[in-house]
């Protein structure tokens, strides 16, 4: 047998030998810089002791993944209640939203100091004497220019508004004709329109929804107004500037990442490379498009006001239904038993929606935690 | 040997570079002694250095890096081995692998020297080849036992198999070696300093 002192001489001479790739170590650090999230690269910079401090977080798991599942669960009951309100109307929603501080710079309702003037939920409602006084021109330009000290970036606002307008008998065709010419005399289009004239015993009535530069927007508002009697006008502004600026710097970051990973690619050497980095080109790429998906719609939101107007004839009353003869004791008993049975049925649908909810992102988060912990167990020495 | 220069723009508070600049050459020699593929190699020890880097909140407090990194390395190699096993019997291109003219730019060898005769250059292909031909688990532990430096118990904690089993290996493959007509007349070659240290 060979001895040990020969051996190892012939095997150390022999690794020893071995070329070394000289551009191995840059190719690692390129990798790592293209790929390795900004936090941990700037961590690079900090004292090790403070490094080592995310440690814990392996121990700290179960409790991570039950923050996580809260965290998720959070975020499910603002979604649930958005879709629980989508039968509101629409000014409401406008309303709603136009009371929000943190995402409004601007709102405006309609001025309710004229007489008569009735408040039903968040809906202002007019009555024919009430003055249609709008304080829209108080906007984002307006605030911004009380802050003089702060560097101006152009402010993006997105603007939008409802309007109701009663009209004389005949005249919801024409009407909404004018209304049309208007916007297109602003500069602007009609994005949709629709009109119901039929006689089913309402009044008729027609929707349109126009579309103006923002810088007519207020100027479409008073002159829509001055079409009709306005029974209800609302109008908001968000201010999406910092959305906006986020968007524009996630994407040229983006850009960034991709341009780095091309120069890796003219680095590749071998397929399995190859075919890595281009896959981070592909995924990247498709962000970026998002991203630019998303920042078109946001300056064609804030370049063009949105103005929806639901317009309706004076004069003819809905016809009153006929009262239904009261039920006898017998059939009032069943309905009330029906009635009831429903209304339990609906209770526990009601009850096991959010638990289900709950259990679902439960185990998803308690499954991403075990998968994750064996990826761990089996990588790690 | 160190591969990155001192111009090098990573170098500066770098951890990651700071490893690499110690322990890439060793860990790439292992890696090739294990694999027997340089492409392979590369390959592992890039995914092992980067994967430490990711997890090196985890380092043992004590140790040091550079034992933890070796085992990483190690391990990956394992897992390559593990994954694609059916591929590891293709040759080996060994004269493009072997230092013979400009492998090592910065490691003051040159074609020239009378030490890097073509007798030495033999031995180090006859070496690399006769382990090639082990059993991947026979040659495992020879490369960590002889280029490694792992003494049988640390072995057996890599490979996560018991010291005796490390040993019984270890003499087989001694056996195996020694029996191949590769290093049957083979002595230590005597060559000059810079052949003999380790990187690290």
């Amino acid at each position: 047998m060979i001895e040990d002192a020969l051996l190892e001489d012939l095997i150390r001479q022999a690794g020893e030998a071995l070329a070394v790739p000289t551009d191995g170590p840059e190719r690692i650090l390129a990798v790592r810089d293209a790929t390795a999230p900004r936090r941990e690269r700037r961590q690079q910079g900090e004292p090790r002791a403070e490094r080592r401090a995310p440690a814990g977080w392996i121990r700290r798991r179960p409790v991570l993944a039950g923050a996580a599942a809260l965290m998720l669960i959070a975020g499910a009951v603002p979604v649930a209640t958005s879709f629980e309100r989508t039968g509101t109307s629409k000014a409401a929603d406008a309303a709603r939203g136009a009371a929000s501080p943190s995402q409004l710079r601007s709102s405006a309702h309609t001025n309710l100091s004229g007489a008569g003037v009735a408040a039903s939920g968040s809906k202002a409602v007019f009555t024919p004497t009430a003055a249609p006084l709008l304080q829209i021109n108080g906007t984002s330009e307006a605030a911004a220019a009380t802050n003089d000290a702060v560097p101006a970036l152009p402010s993006k606002v997105i603007k939008t508004g409802a309007v109701t307008l009663q009209v004389g008998q005949g005249k919801l065709g024409d009407t909404m004709g004018r209304m049309a010419d208007l916007a297109t005399s602003l500069g602007g289009f009609v994005a949709s329109s629709s009109s119901d004239t039929i006689d089913t015993g309402s009044a008729p009535y027609g929707d349109i929804t126009l579309r103006v530069p923002v810088a007519s927007f207020e100027s479409l508002l008073e002159q829509v107004q001055a079409l009709g009697t306005p029974t209800s006008v609302t109008s908001s502004g968000q201010d999406v500037t910092s959305q906006y600026v986020d968007l524009q710097a996630r994407i040229q970051s983006l850009a960034d990442t991709r341009s780095q990973f091309q120069q890796i690619l003219t680095k590749a050497e071998s397929i399995g490379d190859i075919l890595a980095v281009e896959q981070q080109i592909g995924d990247i790429q498709t962000q970026i498009e998002q991203l630019q998906g998303e920042l078109e719609v946001m300056t064609d939101q804030t370049s063009y006001s949105t103005l929806s107007v639901h317009v309706f004839e004076r004069g003819k009353q809905v016809a009153a239904p006929t009262p239904r003869p009261a039920p006898s004791g017998v059939s009032k008993a069943w309905s009330h038993a029906r009635h009831s049975f429903a209304r339990g049925i609906e209770a526990v649908i009601a009850a096991s929606g959010g638990a289900a909810v709950f259990l679902v992102f439960l185990g998803l988060v308690v499954g991403l935690a075990r998968f994750g912990w064996i990826l761990v167990r089996r990588r790690l020495v | 040997m160190r591969l990155m220069g001192k111009d090098s723009k990573h170098e500066e508070g770098d951890e990651l570079a700071a490893w690499l600049y110690d322990g890439y050459s060793a860990a790439y020699r292992t890696a090739y002694l294990i694999l027997h593929d340089r492409q392979d190699a590369e390959e592992v020890v890039q995914e092992a250095f980067l994967r430490a880097w990711r997890f090196r909140a985890a380092v043992p407090d004590g140790a040091g890096v550079h034992p933890w990194l070796y085992r990483v390395v190690v391990n990956a190699c394992l897992s390559k081995l593990r994954s694609d096993r059916s591929r590891r019997q293709r040759a080996a291109t060994l004269e493009d692998d072997l230092a013979s003219a400009n492998a090592w730019p910065g490691d003051g060898r040159s074609p020239e020297e009378p030490e890097m005769t073509v007798e030495a250059h033999e031995t180090q292909r006859a070496v690399v080849e006769a382990i090639g031909k082990l059993p991947e688990h026979l040659r495992v532990v020879i490369v960590l036992r002889f280029y490694g430096q792992l003494a049988e118990r640390e072995i057996a904690a890599v490979i996560h198999r018991r010291p005796g089993t490390v040993k019984s290996r270890l003499h087989e493959a001694r056996s195996r070696l020694g029996a191949d007509p590769l290093l049957a007349d083979y002595r230590p070659i005597t060559v000059s300093n810079s052949l003999g240290g380790r990187d690290d």
